[in-house]
């Protein structure tokens, strides 16, 4: 390549950069506009339609979160994403996903409840993020204690701090219940609804051990036991049965995985 | 679903849709364009709505995020995604935009503009060959709505788009929406701009409606399709023969008797071309060429 095409390239990368500026940064610099010539109200049509699709992306997957805390904290918090930490996957919808983890670090100014907003992204990303599952469910053969459990893909196992989960789209700002709590959002598999099964703490701890299918089922159940301080007795393994039982009525377990490396599975 | 199977009029694949099309197909439908990214990394009802469609029409697959004008290394990681999926939909052809999408590793999730000169010919000359590789199935480009223009330009954007597809040996999708929007953005003749574009090279088109929006005209597919750009659709298809025609509407949706009529139209345009073309062109749809031959072609054009 020539001097004089890569002092193109430069430039013209230059160039690309103050657009992605003028479209990312809360406030217009003069300087990018500068850098891309012309009338600034033309450049300005692509900072708007640029902000405008990544907002709604990221509106849709909170809306919950949004009403709940007001546009204008929501928006401010939209602003500090975009100019620290912006989208970078090429699929606009994982941009919300991309928001909800930026928001776990940030400092959120304005939250006025940093426990629950974290509950609440985490349980709105998780219905979407259940929705979007595309891998298939896993071959299975009958269900055997002494063999890995072959789970769903499309179920996330959420343990929270507050009963974000009770928060219907049409009351957002109702009152929330302190947990903890936990909670199986799914995906039907016949109706492709989003589904969320509250669940006990040894459940829900059985059921995050087996979406990581990485021992035994019998393994999973004793851990799960021990870490709920439960007892294994004929009263808790009659009700071992009743939520397994439940968990492959609603699709979430379908079996064992066959033989193969711990964890292959997922 | 092979390549000779898609013809005609198309529609693009939105949700807001897909239910009236499911159930009162309009009878022109020939085929349907799906944007991949909408699917990809995508299972339950997006899964199923897409082979429920694939049922009934074939599917050509019409991509957001190559950023073939861009600086930053294509991704590979999605253009592995991409083959894996445009081959499990069977599309003849992958398209994509000729504009940068992507920046330092930021996606900005739009199509800005690029350029109209050598150094930025040869860029996206070299990524649209790399990426018809990578896919391994026939690539054509599409020319974009621009709003602005930038810097140092010293081509034209018809001479610019003749450059790159026939030095990447590739398709043009020719948007004739585009075309109008950009010729009332900038002030020139549509027809006249229409008729520099490389013909031979389109193997589809798009029409879309577009609007004002804070003073500038823009491409929003919100709106039905105008006149003048059915009457520069017609022109164009004298021009290439008869090739597949999509009608894009992504917002603002009418009622589905509205936007069937307006397919309709579409259709008889389409047809009147066919028409006209005569029997050695019809049945003969254009593909935008065997990837393996252009891609030979390309090894030894680089530099050229």
């Amino acid at each position: 390549m020539s001097g004089g095409a890569e002092a193109g390239a430069d430039e013209g990368l230059a160039q690309q950069r103050a657009l992605r500026e003028l479209c990312l940064r809360a406030e217009v610099r003069p300087a990018d506009l500068e850098a891309l010539g012309g009338e600034p109200e033309r450049w300005l049509v692509y900072r708007r339609m640029v902000r405008a699709r990544l907002r709604e992306a990221v509106g849709h997957g909170f809306e919950r979160l949004e009403a709940r805390v007001g546009a204008e904290i929501f928006g401010a918090w939209f602003e500090a994403f975009l100019a620290r930490q912006p989208p970078r996957s090429p699929y606009l919808r994982e941009s919300a996903g991309e928001f909800g983890a930026f928001l776990e670090g940030y400092e959120r100014p304005g939250d006025p409840h940093p426990a629950l907003t974290l509950d609440l992204a985490r349980f709105e990303w998780a219905e979407l993020d259940c929705a979007y599952e595309a891998r298939p469910t896993p071959e299975a053969r009958p269900l055997s204690m002494e063999a890995r459990p072959a789970l769903s893909p499309a179920l996330r196992v959420l343990r929270l701090a507050w009963a974000a989960h009770r928060l219907g789209r049409d009351e957002p700002r109702a009152e929330v219940a302190e947990g903890p709590v936990w909670v199986c959002v799914y995906r039907d598999s016949e109706s492709f609804d989003v589904r969320v099964l509250e669940l006990t703490e040894v459940a829900g701890r059985l059921l995050g051990a087996m979406a990581r299918a990485d021992r035994p089922l019998v393994e999973l159940v004793r851990g799960a036991a021990a870490e709920a301080g439960a007892t294994l007795d004929g009263a808790w393994l009659a009700a071992l049965s009743d939520v397994l039982a439940d968990f492959s009525q609603r699709g979430l377990l379908v079996g064992s995985l066959p033989e193969g490396p711990a964890g292959a599975g997922r | 679903m092979g390549a000779h199977e898609v013809r005609g009029v198309g529609l693009g694949l939105r949700w807001p849709l897909l239910d009236d099309l499911l159930e009162s197909p309009p009878p022109e439908l020939g085929w349907l364009e799906i944007a991949p990214e909408n699917y990809m990394r995508r299972g339950g009802r997006f899964a199923d709505a897409l082979a429920r469609c694939r049922e009934r029409w074939p599917v050509v697959t019409h991509g957001l995020c190559l950023s073939l004008g861009g600086f930053d290394p294509l991704d590979g990681a999605y253009l592995r995604e991409l083959r894996a999926f445009v081959e499990s939909v069977g599309t003849p052809w992958h398209s994509d935009h000729l504009c940068f999408g992507a920046v330092d590793g930021v996606a900005l999730h739009d199509l800005l503009p690029l350029p109209f000169h050598e150094a930025s010919v040869r860029r996206v000359v070299e990524r649209v060959r790399r990426a018809q590789d990578a896919l391994g199935l026939p690539l054509a480009v599409e020319n974009v709505s621009a709003y602005a223009r930038m810097p140092g330009e010293t081509m034209s954007e018809p001479d610019f788009v003749t450059e790159v597809v026939e030095r990447a040996g590739c398709g043009l999708l020719l948007d004739v929406n585009n075309v109008f929007v950009n010729s009332l953005n900038h002030g020139f003749d549509p027809r006249a701009a229409l008729a520099r574009y490389p013909l031979g090279r389109v193997v589809q088109m798009h029409v879309a409606g577009h609007e004002l929006v804070g003073g500038r005209w823009v491409d929003t597919h919100g709106a039905p399709v105008r006149d003048e750009v059915l009457e520069l659709l017609g022109r164009a298809l004298e021009a290439t023969g008869p090739v597949p025609v999509l009608l894009e509407r992504d917002d603002n949706f009418p009622p589905w008797a509205e936007l069937c009529a307006e397919l309709a139209r579409v259709a008889a345009i389409v047809r009147r071309a066919g028409g006209a073309a005569g029997e050695a062109q019809r049945g003969a749809p254009r593909s935008p060429g065997p990837a393996a031959g252009a891609r030979a072609g390309a090894e030894r054009g680089v530099g050229a």
